[in-house]
């Protein structure tokens, strides 16, 4: 009986707490949607193309579920969305940080190149030089 | 039968469930190094992502297949980002460690540009050093040429006054030896000297200079042995000219000494002019009687003129009277001429005297004109 006479106001409440649920839902899910475009911009490299693939997918995933009013399951699939940004904007970043180092590494291979051929040219204009000396004796 | 297929029924709704894909996935993933080390650069997401699975895993065994897949997506992604962040410190140390290396790099090829810079200038110096030693040894040696040509000019015009000087000389040697006539007297040694100098001319306008010199030498020594060869018989049969020339012309002035009648006699290879003097001497006398000075006179500077001839002063007598008599007189009378002539200045030491009695009687003792000439004193030129 106790727990009976929760259930009436609790019916009256539920529609207006719903209604803001799925308000802030929507908010979440439309705010995952424009960031889908920004990380894609982010991702010069496109090396997280199939992460933000698979991030519009669940987005979509969402909407469906939106619109069949399974607010829990878009919820999860938000939740899951933000995971994937994240996980997508650390990738950018790992992989633009991956293309910094190569290039550091390749100017370093050009840098080592360089000295090399430097060494040997000096090599061949010391040994030149001796002759050149030798012959002037 | 029907036991058997309801004991398959009742395991098969016993049996696990197929694991999901992604339950799969993230449990590989959670087996890599990758994943290890994200444990401490994440250990939130980390322990998030081992929440998840865990989670994927009790709903895989509780058959909640869409909540296991639902975990393991959430547990990859999780974990994917931590091993993300481990990516991208492994990235910051290669960047790190290459700008490090890149900056000790840039460092060596500072120091081995310097250096080689450095090396270049001096490579730059010596080469130009190196052409100027070239320039120089091309100068010296072209200087050297010059001075070569020069000299070889010079040489060859020395050569040309040598070979002038030896042709002139050997022309002066062949004019030497003609003063000699060695073409008669020497003449296939002339004869040589002659044709060598011709050679040497020759050879003298061919511009043979040395040639020239040595066949010109060689006729000046040919000439020269000519004119040694040849001088003695020339300056015999020159003397000889001369001689019979001196001769001739005293056996000429002898001839022109008025009252003496000059005859020449020939003894074997000498000759002898012979002055006979008669009338000197009165009978018997030994003094030169008086009207004969002029004659005396001539005969003396006769004497003088012609100093080379020995003279022989040989007095005469007729046959009359005792022999050693007549030898004293014919000898007193010899010395008187002697005396007479020698203090008109003829030299003393150029004569002889003797006298031969009447044993060289020149006409008949019988009559008086013959005794007159018989008595007599001669003087005679010997050559």
């Amino acid at each position: 009986m106790g727990a009976t006479k929760w259930i009436v106001p609790l019916a009256l409440l539920l529609p207006a707490g719903a209604r803001a649920d799925e308000k802030d839902l929507k908010r979440r899910l439309q705010s995952q949607s424009s960031a889908v475009t920004d990380l894609q911009r982010l991702d010069e490299l496109r090396a997280m193309e199939q992460e933000v693939g698979l991030l519009r997918a669940w987005l979509d995933e969402a909407f469906t579920e939106l619109a069949r009013e399974e607010e829990d399951n878009v919820r999860l699939i938000l939740d899951r969305c933000d995971a994937q940004a994240v996980r997508i904007r650390e990738g950018i970043e790992s992989s633009k940080m991956q293309r910094e180092a190569d290039q550091a590494e390749a100017a370093l291979r050009a840098s080592r190149a360089k000295v090399e051929k430097t060494r040997r040219d000096l090599e061949q204009a010391q040994v030149k030089k001796k002759a050149l000396e030798l012959n002037l004796k | 039968m029907r036991t058997p297929v309801l004991a398959m029924l009742l395991c098969v709704s016993c049996a696990t469930p197929p694991k999901p894909r992604e339950l799969s996935a993230l449990e590989e993933l959670r087996a890599t190094a990758d994943a290890k080390t994200a444990e401490k650069r994440a250990p939130k997401l980390s322990e998030s992502a081992d929440k998840s699975l865990a989670r994927a895993q009790a709903h895989w065994e509780s058959d909640e297949l869409e909540e296991s897949r639902r975990d393991a997506l959430m547990g990859a992604i999780k974990l994917k980002t931590a091993i993300a962040l481990v990516e991208q410190d492994r990235a910051r140390a290669r960047i790190e460690a290459s700008r490090a290396e890149l900056g000790r790099s840039e460092a060596d090829y500072a120091k081995f540009a310097k250096e080689l810079q450095i090396a270049n200038e001096q490579i730059g110096l010596l080469e130009k050093l190196a052409t100027e030693r070239e320039k120089s040894a091309a100068e010296r040696a072209r200087a050297e040429q010059e001075q070569k040509k020069l000299s070889d000019k010079l040489a060859q015009e020395q050569q040309q006054l040598t070979a002038q000087r030896a042709v002139s000389d050997a022309e002066l040697a062949i004019k030497n030896a003609d003063t000699v006539d060695a073409r008669t007297h020497a003449a296939t040694e002339y004869t040589t000297a002659v044709d060598q100098l011709a050679r040497a001319q020759s050879e003298f306008r061919q511009a043979s200079f040395v040639a020239a010199r040595t066949s010109a030498e060689l006729s000046r020594q040919k000439a020269e042995v000519a004119l040694a060869m040849a001088r003695p018989t020339f300056e015999q049969a020159e003397a000889g000219k001369a001689k019979r020339s001196q001769d001739d012309a005293l056996a000429r002035d002898a001839a022109a000494i008025p009252g003496i009648s000059v005859r020449l006699e020939r003894r074997g290879d000498m000759t002898r002019l012979v002055l006979p003097f008669q009338n000197l001497f009165k009978r018997k006398k030994t003094a030169i009687d008086r009207g004969h000075e002029g004659t005396l006179g001539t005969v003396a500077s006769l004497l003088q003129k012609y100093p080379a001839y020995p003279v022989h002063v040989v007095g005469h007598t007729d046959n009359k009277g005792k022999a050693d008599a007549l030898l004293t007189l014919s000898v007193s009378r010899a010395q008187a001429v002697f005396d007479a002539l020698v203090s008109r200045g003829a030299e003393a030491k150029r004569f002889t005297v003797s006298g031969r009695a009447g044993d060289e009687p020149i006409a008949d003792n019988r009559s008086s004109s013959g005794k007159k000439q018989n008595n007599r004193v001669e003087v005679v030129f010997l050559y």
